[in-house]
């Protein structure tokens, strides 16, 4: 096998949705993106890895799972989102998928004008969730779990899963339901199964993306050069990409992002649970980086620091690059550090 | 301006300058209520006969005589009593079509308020022939695609110088807020800063309705200032409780679009410090129609808001309320209930509550049956606290006597708010090694009483050297020396030679810090030394 070179600067990877998972076997950086990934000759998606031994210099990719042609989502239809945890030994990939011609609801025209229908289906809704692989080694084959249903009910519309593990080992899934679905989104937790194949019981519900502080701010709470008063139709209150993390007083942060100003800026906040039980009750924090970037996540350098990871241009994906960012996990939140 | 000269209804001042003169004399001197000037008002109507669509009531104290304004109309009926009720009368003509704004559907939720001396007629008004947007279909992901189409509503506003009418429009050329905006139930409040109408902007345009308000110039004819908003149905109590937000059977999370979040019948009173207090409605989740309550410590209408996280004091299919004082100097609720059942009359019909209005919020002490007939709200409280506890715990001692451990819990009563939360061990215990079960419990005025408990289960020496031994592992060393270390730690442990087993950590120490930054990672060697002396000092040990 060839030995692994690391020519590419972190400035030089397109970067959406990125995910770090920091390996001590080998002392490497791997960072998960979603990617292309064809199949003899055939289009497909899947989970692309870069490998770094300083996060400065980068490898170049390697394919580490393809979306299965045998399973419920179109093997093309993308795998955002990536989450790579490593659980008793072995290695989860958690990636959104999706299958845009299985409908779960149609869109309809409301009636009117001087008639309503409050069940109207606002928008065109299809089938999209998380799924896990898993694999022996970062660099995979990550292998589904489970090719027949994904890991939340296939009537839902959910996205961004990732691993959350009590104190006492228990594991969840916590992900984000889609505005598309319920314009007030929820976030949500479901406990799986020891072998994490599926899940263990109902899902239970968190918070939802109205509790974001912004949407009564004057400025961020309203569209660009508009009062927070006006004639346009309220924005969906989108939940993305929760990831928790235990603080040093066992309280819990979620990281996770969502729009203001009226659905034009992507940004990245964060919550608190301060019994650190998963379900909550959660305390919304002021978001902490701002300026469509967003979709970040927690980890540990080899020297000790704590970094934030994320997207930036969240509204122009060919520009897209990953944002490191040094931070504090304290009993109060994420704090970035000058 | 008074500070309770919010509403009509709990105004002290003086009612009509008809003052001591009856309503019928009242009503003939006016010569608007044809009926009423022919003869002597009769009651003949029952209250539970009647339709209580968003019945909204002026006391007035000079006549003694009760004032109900509905949705339709506009007409006003009058009572002695709250229970009889006389016909119908007019109090509004609409003007020619060339000079109003709103075209001749019926209005909604009327509602007259005594202000400055004249009485001012509030009236939802519409025209489905002024569009102002059309629903779009979704077909691709969109988050601005219009979901509803949207035409002309709003309220208007018109003066008299009786109860009864005849009500003259301020301006029937436009409405008092901007003409592109969709609203309805607007409502007169007054704080520091002169009135304002509150009302309430259709879901049908913002989906996630609000509730808004618009400073007024002193003779309410015209904005006197930009809008303001007050809230969103969004915020209603019961959809940040999951078990209230959806109906009864449903999962928590489903496929369920979960809107509109409707904003309907905002009314306003003043507490005891002077507080503002509203009353909302929001249908939906497992109380169907209801009433929520959100409250402006401020006094002011500019807040802030909170949202009470209560229980709708009002649910069930009921809402729209609004308070007023009766004659005994009660404070009364009256509601509609939209599916009234088993009573003396069925449909919409009104109920009446008596309320106890605190600087904490409303509320429910009685459902009065003898006056409306009917079955009302259960009013007993069968819901336990809501318990928020940490979940099992697991960690290391770090002394011989185990661990002090902190956490946060706590206990919330769905009527009565936060509540006490008693437990076996306080926070900020030492636990010892091994398993300890936390007990907790919480009961709220009615008795309820929720229960739980967590378990602690603290890791000794033997234990956090497994983990030690799996966390080496994760690095996995060509060099076998350290968990070579680690074993024989854990057999002199085994054996309680506590002291061997120190010696064998310590030099397990030094050896993970001449390999930190080449077998192990630094960050790696530092967990494993500070886990390493964290097992002697469990030890009684020193390193």
């Amino acid at each position: 096998m060839a030995r692994t070179t690391y020519p590419l600067r972190f400035s030089d990877i397109p970067v959406r949705e990125p995910f770090i998972l920091v390996d001590q076997a080998t002392q490497t950086y791997f960072l998960y993106v979603e990617s292309d990934t064809p199949q003899g000759g055939e289009p497909g998606s899947g989970t692309i890895v870069y490998q770094s031994k300083d996060l400065r210099w980068w490898s170049t990719p390697t394919t580490v799972y393809r979306v299965p042609h045998t399973g419920w989502a179109d093997p093309t239809g993308g795998a955002r989102s990536p989450a790579v945890h490593l659980y008793g030994g072995r290695y989860y990939l958690i990636t959104t998928q999706q299958n845009p011609s299985t409908v779960i609801a149609a869109a309809q025209r409301a009636p009117g004008p001087g008639g309503y229908d409050g069940d109207s289906v606002w928008q065109h809704q299809t089938a999209r969730a998380s799924v896990i692989a898993v694999a022996d080694s970062p660099l995979g084959p990550f292998v589904d779990l489970n090719l027949e249903t994904p890991l939340t009910d296939p009537s839902l519309m959910t996205l961004d899963g990732s691993l959350h593990v009590d104190p006492d080992g228990t594991p969840w899934l916590v992900f984000a339901q889609d505005w598309a679905q319920k314009p007030d989104a929820p976030m949500a937790a479901v406990r799986l199964t020891s072998d994490l194949s599926r899940a263990a019981a109902p899902p239970i519900w968190l918070f939802k993306g109205k509790s974001a502080p912004w949407y009564d701010d004057p400025v961020t709470g309203a569209p660009p050069g508009r009062s927070l008063v006006n004639d346009l139709q309220g924005p969906p209150y989108a939940t993305e990409a929760p990831r928790v993390y235990r603080t040093p007083g066992r309280r819990l942060v979620m990281l996770w992002s969502s729009y203001r100003r009226h659905f034009t800026e992507y940004v990245q906040t964060q919550a608190l649970s301060r019994t650190g039980n998963i379900a909550g009750p959660w305390e919304q924090l002021e978001p902490f980086v701002t300026g469509n970037k967003g979709h970040g996540m927690v980890f540990k350098t080899f020297d000790g620091r704590l970094m934030l990871i994320l997207h930036t241009h969240h509204h122009d994906p060919s520009a897209s690059r990953a944002g490191l960012v040094e931070i504090d996990l304290t009993d109060e939140g994420v704090k970035v550090l000058e | 301006m008074a500070r309770d000269g919010t509403t009509s209804p709990v105004s002290r001042r003086t009612f009509l300058r008809l003052g001591g003169t009856t309503a019928v004399a009242a009503a003939t001197q006016l010569g608007i209520a044809t009926k009423a000037r022919a003869q002597e008002v009769t009651f003949p109507h029952k209250v539970w006969d009647i339709s209580g669509q968003d019945a909204f009531i002026l006391a007035d104290e000079a006549t003694r005589t009760y004032y109900r304004y509905t949705t339709g109309g506009p007409t006003v009926r009058l009572s002695r009593n709250l229970v009889d009720w006389s016909d119908a009368f007019p109090i509004w003509s609409n003007p020619p079509e060339d000079e109003r704004w709103f075209s001749t559907a019926f209005p909604w939720a009327c509602e007259v308020h005594h202000y400055n001396r004249r009485y001012y007629l509030f009236q939802t008004r519409h025209n489905s022939d002024v569009t102002l947007a059309l629903s779009e279909l979704a077909t691709t992901r969109d988050p601005f695609s219009v979901w509803h189409s949207q035409w002309a509503r709003a309220t208007m506003i018109a003066v008299a110088d009786s109860p009864m009418g005849p009500f003259v429009g301020l301006d029937n050329t436009r409405p008092v807020h901007d003409s592109r905006f969709m609203t309805l139930d607007g409502t007169l409040v007054i704080d520091d800063e002169g009135p304002w109408m509150v009302y309430c902007h259709e879901w049908i345009q913002k989906m996630d309705g609000t509730i808004e308000a618009i400073p007024l110039t002193d003779d309410l004819s015209a904005a006197a200032g930009d809008p303001i908003l007050i809230c969103r149905g969004s915020d209603a109590s019961w959809r940040n409780r999951p078990e209230g937000s959806v109906p009864a059977g449903t999962p928590v999370i489903n496929s369920d679009q979960g809107m509109p979040c409707v904003t309907d019948g905002c009314q306003f009173v003043r507490t005891p410090s002077g507080y503002l207090l509203m009353i909302w409605s929001s249908p939906g989740g497992v109380y169907s129609y209801n009433e929520v309550q959100s409250i402006s410590r401020s006094g002011s209408v500019r807040g802030p808001w909170e949202h009470l996280h209560r229980e709708p004091l009002i649910h069930g299919n009921r809402g729209h309320g609004h308070i007023f004082r009766t004659f005994e100097g009660q404070d009364m609720l009256v509601v509609m209930n939209r599916s009234a059942t088993g009573g003396l009359g069925s449909g919409v019909r009104s109920e009446y509550y008596e309320v106890e209005i605190t600087d904490e919020g409303i509320k429910i002490l009685r459902h009065r049956d003898d006056l409306d007939g009917q079955l009302g709200m259960d009013l007993t409280d069968t819901t336990a606290p809501d318990l928020f506890l940490p979940p099992n715990q697991v960690v290391d001692a770090t002394g011989p006597d185990g661990v002090r451990l902190t956490y946060e819990a706590m206990a919330h009563d769905w009527r009565d708010g936060p509540v006490e939360l008693t437990t076996s061990h306080a926070s900020g215990t030492v636990f010892p090694i091994g398993h300890t079960t936390i007990s907790f419990s919480a009961q709220d005025r009615a008795g309820n009483v929720a229960t739980g408990s967590i378990d602690v289960h603290v890791k000794g020496a033997a234990e956090q050297l497994d983990d030690q031994v799996d966390l080496v592992n994760s690095a996995r060393p060509t060099n076998p020396s350290f968990l070579q270390q680690l074993r024989l730690a854990q057999a002199f442990v085994a054996e309680g030679r506590n002291a061997q087993a120190c010696k064998v950590l310590s030099a397990y120490i030094q050896h993970v810090r001449a390999h930190a930054g080449k077998t192990f990672s630094v960050s790696l060697a530092h967990d494993l030394v500070a886990n390493a002396r964290r097992i002697i000092d469990v030890l009684g040990g020193s390193a």
